[in-house]
């Protein structure tokens, strides 16, 4: 088995693990929240991207930044004035599955596959900007900016666009399952 | 002969359940023309879905029910998201801001999902194998079988009977989201058929209903005591507590309550309460004929076999009208009364007590004729092969 469906089986037990129930009532909420991953040179894009949503969408939205070590995030949230509005989700797999549930949507800026296959696999749709693992592992279930495209708007404006069209919200949900499907190896059957 | 499959979220000889009943008969009504496969979990208990019996394939009356292992027992983490719902995602908690709703729809798939009864290997099984089935029946909207079975499936060669009812859980906007492609629709009466397009927006689909046993008991029951049945679950939710209360107000007209069933509430020790706990169908029937009135006090049914088994009885019935599929089976039928909150149950009930042999006679025999007209076996059967053969002559073309 691959590297690539060794991570969406893992996905796709998370899928059948609780999440945490306390935080999962802490997210979840009629504001717009956003789970997000970024890599080091990412970092900045999602901040300018989520800075845009509290300006320009929704004053009281939530960044839930999944990433371990995300502290270096924060701590740039922190300069903008914004870090009130974001969260460091922490390494525990059920926080993890709590804040993909309660975000309309996974934004990505760099990183690794495993967040976008488990939010795929639970059904959060996925926008940010585009990488290789991250495409790798998203195929057609993303909506994804180029990066040299001016990414922090566009990455505002998807999210909003999302939480306002719920036919193309299933269209993604339904391309991430069959995603998660192809990739990862079927579960046994009875004989 | 052409392989079909009916997906049910339990099937055994062991299980009680509407739902359930309703797929086995179409299940046996299709077998005759069709190579029918079951497709269902392991497990018995609807509450907690414990993984039970023995997963593969086994034959239940010729026919093969191909069972999946349930992966999880439902628990804590459930009702505590089922708490949650019954109070943000009823009508009345609707955002009126047109703020979204906080429950996105992976949420809606966790609840469904931790529900249960959740067997990821059926939904595989569905997504590799579909191609072998020309037809796949699913029955019951509710539970993640036919939730997530479904979506492996393509809309043209499904048939789905939703068994939906006026719920909270039926509010969930999933719900409607994932249905709307699956076109192919069993409605079981019209008043579901028109709680679908009140709640999820669209009612296309065919009213067929389930056939019925209506052989009349050779042996009424006889008693110096006239008495009300109730058959199935007691439990409150089943409005159980309210026909408690309402036969208490009514102690001094010499009436007895008699219940048989699992009871999952706790009957109150009254001379007037009789618990008889399981009986078999031919004592049932006995009991239903000897009858003064049948009561069905639950306000959520999509058809109510046994309401319609005593209409056969030639008993007259008396239903919960905030239920509009029991309401509407009375409205047509003129088999009994519904009513409406405790006070006119109570009402209804001396009512019943006091009709007169002729009444009782003419209440009786309306019932039978709209039982033996709309849901012998052999109306259900030819209706039930028609749409079969329908989708999978489009499925074909």
């Amino acid at each position: 088995m691959d590297a690539l469906a060794s991570l969406a089986e893992a996905s796709g037990r998370l899928r059948t693990q609780a999440a945490d129930d306390a935080l999962l009532r802490r997210w979840q909420t009629r504001a717009t929240v956003w789970a997000a991953s970024c890599d080091a040179a990412g970092s900045p894009v999602l901040l300018d991207a989520f800075h845009a949503c509290l300006s320009h969408c929704d004053a009281a939205a939530r960044l839930l930044v999944l990433d371990p070590g995300a502290e270096a995030a924060v701590a740039a949230a922190s300069s903008r004035g914004i870090d009130a509005h974001v969260e460091c989700v922490g390494d525990a797999a059920d926080a993890r599955k709590a804040a993909l549930l309660a975000a309309d949507a996974l934004v990505v800026c760099g990183g690794g596959a495993a967040f976008v296959l488990d939010a795929l696999a639970v059904g959060t749709p996925v926008t940010g900007v585009e990488c290789a693992a991250t495409m790798d592992a998203a195929g057609d279930a993303a909506l994804l900016w180029r990066a040299g495209d001016p990414a922090a708007e566009l990455i505002a404006a998807t999210v909003e666009r999302l939480r306002a069209d719920a036919p193309l919200r299933a269209r993604l949900r339904a391309r991430g399952h069959a995603r998660i499907s192809r990739i990862a190896a079927p579960s046994e059957s009875p004989a | 002969m052409t392989r079909i499959a009916i997906v049910v979220q339990r099937c055994d000889e062991s299980v009680v359940g509407g739902s359930e009943a309703l797929a086995w008969q179409y299940a046996r009504l299709l077998s005759d023309r069709f190579d029918v496969e079951v497709l269902s979990s392991t497990a018995i208990d609807y509450v907690s879905w414990r993984d039970e019996l023995p997963s593969g394939v086994r034959l239940r009356d010729g026919i093969p029910v191909r069972r999946f292992p349930t992966l999880f027992e439902r628990g804590p983490y459930w009702y505590g998201l089922h708490q949650r719902m019954m109070l943000e995602v009823q009508p009345f908690a609707a955002p009126r801001d047109g703020a979204p709703l906080a429950w996105r729809e992976a949420l809606q798939d966790e609840y469904v999902r931790f529900q249960g009864p959740c067997c990821p290997g059926l939904d595989d099984w569905l997504r590799d194998h579909h191609p072998d089935y020309a037809a796949v029946l699913f029955c019951t909207y509710l539970y993640p079988t036919t939730y997530f079975g479904i979506a492996e499936v393509p809309a043209h060669k499904t048939l789905f009977v939703p068994t939906l009812h006026d719920e909270p859980t039926a509010y969930l906007p999933a719900f409607a989201q994932r249905y709307a492609a699956h076109r192919n629709r069993i409605w079981l009466t019209a008043a579901e058929q028109r709680t679908a397009a009140r709640i999820w927006g669209y009612d296309e689909g065919d009213v067929i209903g389930m056939a019925v046993e209506h052989s009349e008991s050779a042996m009424p029951e006889s008693r110096a005591r006239p008495y009300l049945l109730y058959c199935g679950r007691i439990e409150a939710g089943k409005g159980c507590d309210e026909l408690v209360r309402a036969m208490e107000r009514v102690a001094d007209r010499g009436l007895t309550l008699v219940l048989t069933g699992v009871d999952n509430m706790g009957l109150p020790r009254q001379p007037w309460i009789e618990y008889l706990g399981f009986v078999d169908e031919r004592r049932k029937f006995e009991l239903m004929a000897g009858a003064t009135a049948f009561v069905l006090p639950s306000q959520y049914e999509s058809f109510s076999i046994v309401t319609l088994e005593a209409m056969a009885q030639r008993v007259p019935v008396l239903v919960n009208g905030r239920c509009d599929v029991m309401r509407e089976h009375i409205e047509r039928s003129g088999a009994g009364f519904h009513y409406d909150g405790l006070d006119d149950m109570v009402a209804k009930i001396g009512r019943i007590a006091t009709l007169d042999s002729g009444e009782r006679a003419r209440i009786g025999a309306a019932g039978r004729e709209y039982v033996l007209a709309n849901y012998r076996e052999e109306r259900v059967r030819a209706r039930l092969v028609e749409q079969v053969e329908r989708v999978i002559g489009a499925a074909a073309g």
